[in-house]
């Protein structure tokens, strides 16, 4: 009965899957140790998920060196583990480490329970990691739902607060109707080839058809399918007109949880779309017509239509903000735009130079976002969950460093030449108009992002120039150490990427270029 | 021609004998389903005895007595509680059932598979306990 063969293989594959299995543990621990343990030791719980996250972030720095830059395929076929989704998922992490730190003091002052936060956060990232790492799409959706639930819930972790519920209703519903709409046309695609494997998709559809038109005569499922599954992760990555939800939750959800699904989500979503792209959508026969131009039916076209809307409207809306979260919320949704042009450059042209501008961007945008998010939450008025541009009024004398943090996230976010964000932007602009086919949409993005300049630099008037009118508000604020520590780190990492972006640039290309080994 | 048709003809015939055929135990289990609980209802109400009384006349609910005008009564969250205990330790059962099946073909890989599952289970419900939700008071 007990077949050793098995059993060893078996083994072999938890190997590669030790970065979730101490994601999943470390959850449960967590969960229990809060239950079990006295409410004057709960504030070791956030030292202790940041110490598993950590470990977790080790491993997948050793199972970067120990695997193929193929990949591996684990329990049977459904996991796919390569060099791809372990720099996501060491994204991811940072993410969460950061977030953890802002957390811990920022859940005390409002009272909250932490285990449970701290345990539904590593429960979500679990559920990121796993989206990233595969190339089946129903596990994919088994670990969009994996990571979606518990963010809903983090959403409404202000349970005192109208708003909070009201975000993570909201979120919940309008997620769920994504969900399945993304569902729908996975089912499309199984009826139509009978599996729901990337590779073997690829194979058929490469197979047995030519061009769009002919899909469109003889298979119409398919397109339906392709414009239903880009639906749902047009949803999750908040592309105008899928972005009703994103400026209410964002404003509703505590500002830490903000922070961390502004980049997480975003940025699994856009790996796992990546992915499918890559896979499925970037077949010619899904891209072209029979004499080899683009087809005007394709989903490229769809892409390019939403991306022009999306910096245009986004960028103008932002700009009649008041509250600093939904301004956020706006930007992080052209933020969205721009990744869009990294993979919409990468399925028309076929340079090396556009490999790496998606994953460069992602880390830009990570450290700008996440770091801008708990700049805020510090700020935050007691009992609000919310910051208008009135709020932040006379903050450079409040807290030095915490603004001049922000400036240099806002900065980053607006595209300022030193900071990681102005090479994200550049290199992803440059290797886009150097195709020439995008040339328009590069125009474009340019001319929105100096107007998004203005929504950005307003944050900064308000917090160096105007001043409290009554002086009986102005207190230095008491930034706490982990807080300082994930801000002052993140400030240096958006510096650092500015200042040396070519080494980062060129790692995050060969991550990409990994993907045509066959 | 006709051959042809013919043969088609009697080839889907014969498909949908066999499908009738397949089908005809569940079809006859059901309407010996129907038979069973509507007779016993017909019995009940033409040969059982009958008492009225005002508490037998209310709606019939569980856990509260419905109030007929106050639709937005708030009810205590332990019911939910329990209703959403209930659905995950249902789903645990439901889902051992194929693997109780199946376990033969799969071995004893998947053992150690359900214990791992079980033991993620079993983590919620110490956490439940300890939280309080299994006391009613």
């Amino acid at each position: 009965m007990i077949d050793n063969i098995s059993t060893i293989h078996f083994l072999k594959e938890m190997l590669y899957l030790i970065p979730l299995l101490i994601l999943v543990f470390s959850s449960m621990i967590i969960l229990l140790v809060d239950v079990f343990a006295e409410s004057s030791n709960k504030r070791y719980l956030a030292p202790l998920t940041s110490l598993f996250l950590i470990f977790s972030a080790i491993s997948i720095f050793w199972l970067y060196k120990y695997i193929p830059k193929s990949g591996v395929k684990i329990l049977y076929n459904m996991v796919y583990v390569d060099h791809f989704s372990l720099v996501i998922s060491a994204m991811l992490i940072i993410a969460a480490i950061i977030t953890v730190w802002i957390s811990s003091d920022y859940l005390e002052r409002y009272g909250i329970a932490i285990g449970e936060f701290y345990s539904l956060l590593l429960i979500s990232l679990t559920g990121m990691i796993l989206m990233v790492s595969t190339t089946n799409l129903f596990t994919m959706f088994v670990a969009l739902e994996l990571f979606s639930i518990p963010i809903y819930v983090l959403a409404g972790f202000f349970r005192v607060y109208g708003k909070s519920i009201e975000s993570s209703i909201k979120y919940f519903i309008s997620g769920s109707v994504a969900s399945a709409i993304m569902l729908y046309g996975i089912a499309l695609f199984y009826g139509v080839f009978g599996t729901v494997e990337f590779s073997e998709i690829e194979r058929h559809i490469f197979n047995h058809y030519d061009s769009v038109a002919q899909i469109a005569k003889t298979e119409p499922l398919l397109i339906l399918g392709t414009l239903l599954i880009m639906a749902g992760f047009l949803f999750k990555t908040a592309m105008i007109p899928f972005h009703m939800w994103t400026p209410d939750i964002y404003e509703g959800a505590p500002t830490t949880v903000t922070g961390f699904m502004g980049f997480a989500v975003k940025a699994t979503s856009f790996a796992a779309f990546f992915r499918v792209v890559v896979s499925i959508f970037n077949t010619p026969s899904l891209v072209y017509s029979e004499n080899g131009t683009i087809s005007p039916s394709s989903w490229i076209n769809v892409i390019y239509v939403l991306i022009i809307i999306t910096l245009i409207v986004s960028n103008l809306i932002a700009m009649s903000q008041r509250n600093v979260k939904r301004m956020l919320a706006y930007s992080s949704i052209s933020h969205a735009a721009y990744l869009m042009i990294a993979i919409l450059t990468f399925s028309l042209s076929k340079t090396k130079d556009s490999y790496g501008s998606l994953l460069f961007y992602l880390l830009t945008y990570l450290f700008a976002s996440i770091g801008a998010f708990a700049v805020l939450s510090i700020f935050e008025k007691n009992g609000s969950n919310s910051v208008t541009l009135e709020n932040l009024n006379g903050a450079s004398k409040r807290s030095p460093f915490l603004v001049a943090s922000m400036l240099i996230f806002i900065f980053s976010m607006a595209g300022v030449p030193p900071f990681g964000g102005f090479f994200g932007k550049f290199y992803l602009l440059k290797s886009a108009f150097v195709d020439g086919s995008l040339s328009t949409l590069v125009l474009i993005a340019v001319i929105t992002s100096v107007i998004g300049a203005f929504y950005y630099l307003r944050v900064l008037v308000f917090m160096f120039m105007k001043d409290v009118e009554s002086d009986e508000n102005i207190e230095t604020l008491n930034v706490p150490f982990l807080g300082k520590l994930a801000i002052a780190l993140s400030a240096i990492a958006v510096v650092y990427l500015g200042v040396f972006p070519n080494s980062l640039i060129q790692f995050m290309g060969e991550t990409i270029s990994n993907f045509f080994i066959k | 021609m006709f051959k042809i048709f013919l043969m088609s003809t009697t080839e889907s015939l014969s498909k949908s004998l066999d499908l009738t055929t397949t089908y005809l135990p569940i079809v006859m289990m059901i309407v010996v389903a129907l038979i069973v609980a509507f007779g016993m209802l017909a019995l009940s109400i033409f040969a059982g005895p009958k008492y009225p009384s005002k508490a037998k006349e209310y709606p019939f609910e569980c856990g509260w007595l419905l109030d007929s005008k106050d639709t937005k009564r708030k009810h205590s969250i332990k019911f939910y509680m329990v209703a959403i205990m209930f659905l995950i330790f249902d789903l645990e059962i439901v889902f051992m059932y194929p693997w109780a099946i199946t376990f033969r073909q799969i071995g004893l890989v998947s053992l150690v598979e359900m214990f791992i599952f079980l033991s993620i289970l079993v983590v919620g419900y110490i956490y439940v306990w300890k939280k309080g939700i299994l006391e009613w008071d």
